[in-house]
């Protein structure tokens, strides 16, 4: 009788635990999420990011407003793209040329109706550049994710 | 003896969680402090703030950095890599289309990155 009366204590006694551990993982769970939330801020650059790689496609494809070549590998030749985290659209006339992650367009499109959460940072520009001597639109879309680490 | 025996095992149970509450909270005082002090926001400016400076740098250009002196900033494929001393084996990284023509390297408190 007294040792099966022991054994229900041990198990009273462990189930306390269970329930000590939880708050303790609960509290330090609490004051981690609440440091974390405040301290770990992400300065979004990518307006200031989509500037500069629009700039720099543009004098290295038009130096000095002129276009030599139009191809994709020439705009690939200008600097590395990642294409999970950029689209890159440019029209020249009536060429086209789209580089990287076609979805983030439409999410650039949606952004625009209704609020997305993890949004990309869209430009869009145009110059006006010369090609054999003839003035040409140069459009320039451009979408960078990157929300891991801006957002 | 048997009061004692109990006794015993009351204090070892005791000092255990004395023991686990107090590596707890060091770990954790250890933990808020680093947050605190800003290290991880600062390494993140750091490599943001190089970024943008190089991707909107001419050719031919020389840029030098100040920082702290236990500062690494580096060259990591295609992106910057900021350590916040030699011991920091994962840093912060962003990436930041940079090309082979760009140098970068250290001096006391100084980075000099050229881009040729």
């Amino acid at each position: 009788m007294i040792k099966r009366q022991n054994k229900k204590g041990q198990v009273g006694h462990a189930v306390t635990w269970i329930h000590k551990f939880f708050i303790l993982v609960l509290v330090i769970g609490g004051i981690v999420a609440v440091i974390l939330t405040h301290y770990s801020q992400q300065y979004d650059i990518r307006n200031y990011e989509a500037n500069t790689i629009a700039r720099k496609i543009v004098e290295c494809i038009a130096p000095e407003g002129k276009i030599e070549v139009f191809s994709e590998q020439a705009i690939r030749d200008c600097l590395p793209i990642d294409e999970k985290e950029i689209f890159l659209n440019i029209s020249l006339g009536k060429d086209n040329v789209a580089i990287g992650y076609e979805y983030l367009e439409i999410l650039c499109q949606a952004e625009k109706e209704t609020e997305v959460k993890k949004y990309p940072s869209c430009l869009e520009e145009k110059y006006y550049v010369l090609e054999d001597n003839q003035e040409k639109e140069l459009g320039i879309f451009l979408a960078i994710r990157k929300t891991e680490k801006n957002l | 003896m048997f009061k004692d025996k109990r006794g015993i095992e009351i204090g070892w149970e005791f000092i255990f969680n004395l023991l686990f509450v107090i590596a707890i909270i060091l770990i954790l005082s250890m933990w808020i402090s680093s947050q605190a002090s800003g290290s991880a926001l600062q390494k993140q400016i750091l490599a943001k703030e190089t970024c943008l400076l190089i991707s909107s740098a001419e050719p031919e250009t020389k840029i030098t950095i100040e920082h702290d002196k236990n500062i690494i900033i580096e060259k990591s494929g295609t992106g910057i890599l900021v350590k916040q001393n030699e011991h920091d084996k994962v840093g912060y990284f962003y990436d930041c289309y940079l090309k082979d023509n760009i140098e970068f390297s250290k001096k006391d408190d100084f980075t000099i990155i050229e881009i040729k």
